[in-house]
């Protein structure tokens, strides 16, 4: 099978190779992937097989985290062994992708990994290729040529530690050029066959959103959390804690239905006219979620049935004490700002009460094979074993995002395995218990 | 408030567990039909789900037939595979385009009355429902 290659952005680290094992599922396209030889452990390339460039244009069409995607004519740890390599490239081949005749127009791009350049530097290395015969046609930048060719130097990047979960912005991993603190790893010379979908996050980006709350999910992030949770059309995705939708928009955008529920009315409503929940949606001309409503979590509201092919939510992070008076609601604030964890009369949620009750409803309203996917706070001592389990449920990917030197939060995205075990028992005991503060309530899964 | 959420939704209050569902509407505001995207997947998915004979006495008791121009829906789940065209658009028109504005969702067994305004049903309880 041809063999591609994937230059990812070098951001969420831990989140690239799961999101590629979300689109090649939804492609249907068993993922196979290679380590380019002169790859470290955490580059941004990456060889996968495909199987033609319209399965790389399907992958591309969604993918957050993949910046192109490249037919590779030749790769070299150096200059001389990528002209070397070059040189054995059968023509034949450059010829089937349309790339040599007079007729034919090209540009190149050039870019650096752990570097930049300068006009004279990035002209230099283009004229390196002069004679070639896939140099023979003519130049044009605009309109889009037939080909374009990227020549790519990897330097590595010299951040260290601390970048691994989305520390670094796009761009930011560059130093000053001609600066030798690492040698060149490698420079591969590519056609272009397809490009990721990073225009997505401006268009989504928070900032231009019309209606927004103390803890709106990051645009990026929220592309992430629908691809993780393979939204698309014909699914039905639910978020229980809807707040202002900012995952449901993304879910939205990949075609999904949407339905949510919040135990706050005001959230849903919004407190100026004519900006909501819904406002989010008509904003990217989606459709607009089936149904919002309001509704605690820990109530069993929807009958029992299995109906969502997706269940994505950021949990609140902290819930009112239960001494603190509640007059009618058992959660009146579910969305109380970072600060609130602090505050007397709200204690942070533990490992093991909301997570226990959001785990046991994916797991009965979940269709099989549905996706649950949600965000578990944790702190930098997190062992694999502190993630709570369900025995109808398998984790398949799990993606640390370092928030503070204290606080870190986890991606879990598990997958609906075997049909539904109750782990709760009587769910109301379970809410007495809260009310009467008995403490956390963990009950153990049977193995 | 779409029917299909209608059709998903029961009595949550301590103890009322049988005869929860389906919840009676008792419309203030006539409903109002939106139309949207037609899904035939999404259509076809939501037949093994749906709870056919609280569907269909819904749409006859709201008057859904008459106002949308569209055959009775059948009382017993149709065949998923099978099902036709005009069924599932049929289906797809109740269950996504009718919306219930201003009303109540009122609970056969206890009594419960649950509020929808603004389209915005809300299920929460008082504390001595819990």
């Amino acid at each position: 099978m041809p063999r591609y290659l994937f230059y990812l952005v070098h951001r969420h680290l831990e989140f690239r190779l799961p999101e590629l094992q979300a689109l090649f599922e939804l492609a249907g396209i068993p993922l196979v992937t290679h380590r380019p030889p002169f790859a470290a452990d955490d580059s941004p390339f990456l060889y996968v097989d495909l199987p033609n460039e319209e399965a790389a244009r399907t992958i591309a069409s969604r993918a957050i985290l993949t910046r192109n995607i490249f037919e590779c004519w030749a790769e070299g740890a150096d200059w001389d062994g990528l002209l070397r390599n070059l040189d054995e490239y059968p023509v034949e081949r450059m010829e089937a992708a349309g790339a040599v005749g007079p007729g034919v127009t090209f540009r190149f791009e050039v870019e650096g990994f752990g570097r930049t350049y300068t006009m004279e530097e990035k002209l230099d290395m283009i004229n390196r290729f002069a004679g070639r015969p896939f140099a023979e046609g003519k130049v044009r930048i605009k309109p889009a040529p037939d080909n374009v060719f990227h020549i790519i130097e990897d330097w590595g990047h010299n951040l260290g530690k601390g970048l691994g979960a989305g520390g670094a912005g796009e761009g930011e991993v560059r130093r000053p050029p001609g600066r030798p603190d690492l040698p060149m790893r490698a420079v591969y010379l590519c056609r272009e066959v397809a490009t990721g979908r990073r225009d997505l996050v401006g268009r989504y980006d928070l900032k231009k959103r019309a209606f927004l709350g103390p803890t709106s999910m990051d645009a990026e992030l929220s592309l992430l959390i629908a691809n993780l949770a393979l939204a698309r059309p014909g699914a039905l995705a639910y978020d229980p804690f809807v707040g202002t939708a900012g995952i449901l928009v993304a879910c939205a955008h990949f075609g999904a239905r949407v339905l949510g529920s919040d135990i706050d009315k005001r959230i849903i409503r919004g407190k100026v006219p004519g900006k909501n929940l819904w406002t989010n949606f008509k904003q990217y001309g989606l459709e607009p979620p089936v149904d919002v409503i309001q509704c605690d979590i820990l109530r069993r509201v929807w009958r029992q049935g299995e109906w969502f092919d997706a269940v994505v939510c950021d949990p609140p992070p902290s819930r009112p004490a239960p001494q603190t008076p509640v007059p009618r609601l058992l959660y009146p604030h579910p969305h109380p700002s970072p600060k609130d964890e602090m505050k007397p009369g709200l204690v942070p949620v533990t490992l093991g009460d909301t997570t226990d009750v959001l785990l046991d409803f994916a797991a009965s309203t979940l269709v099989m094979g549905g996706r649950l996917v949600y965000w578990l706070p944790c702190t930098p001592e997190y062992e694999e074993s502190d993630c709570p389990q369900h025995p109808s449920l398998r984790v398949v990917a799990n993606c640390c995002q370092v928030l503070t030197s204290k606080w870190h939060r986890r991606l879990v995205v598990s997958v609906k395995v075997a049909p539904y075990i109750n782990t709760l028992g009587d769910l109301l005991s379970l809410e007495e218990g809260y009310i009467e503060g008995l403490g956390p309530l963990r009950k153990q899964s049977p193995a | 408030m779409k029917i299909l959420t209608h059709n998903m939704l029961m009595c949550n209050v301590k103890g009322c567990d049988k005869g929860n569902f389906p919840l009676r509407i008792e419309l203030s505001e006539p409903v109002s039909i939106q139309e949207t995207e037609f899904n035939e997947d999404f259509a076809r998915r939501l037949i093994g789900k749906v709870d056919w004979p609280a569907l269909a006495e819904t749409a006859a008791a709201l008057g859904l037939y008459d106002k949308l121009g569209i055959p009775e829906l059948p009382s017993t789940p149709p065949e998923a595979a099978t099902a036709d065209d005009a069924l599932l658009k049929a289906m797809h028109r109740v269950l996504l385009e009718v919306q219930v504005i201003e009303g109540k969702l009122v609970c056969n067994n206890c009594g419960k009355a649950y509020s929808v305004s603004k389209g915005i049903p809300n299920m929460l309880l008082t504390q001595d429902e819990l």
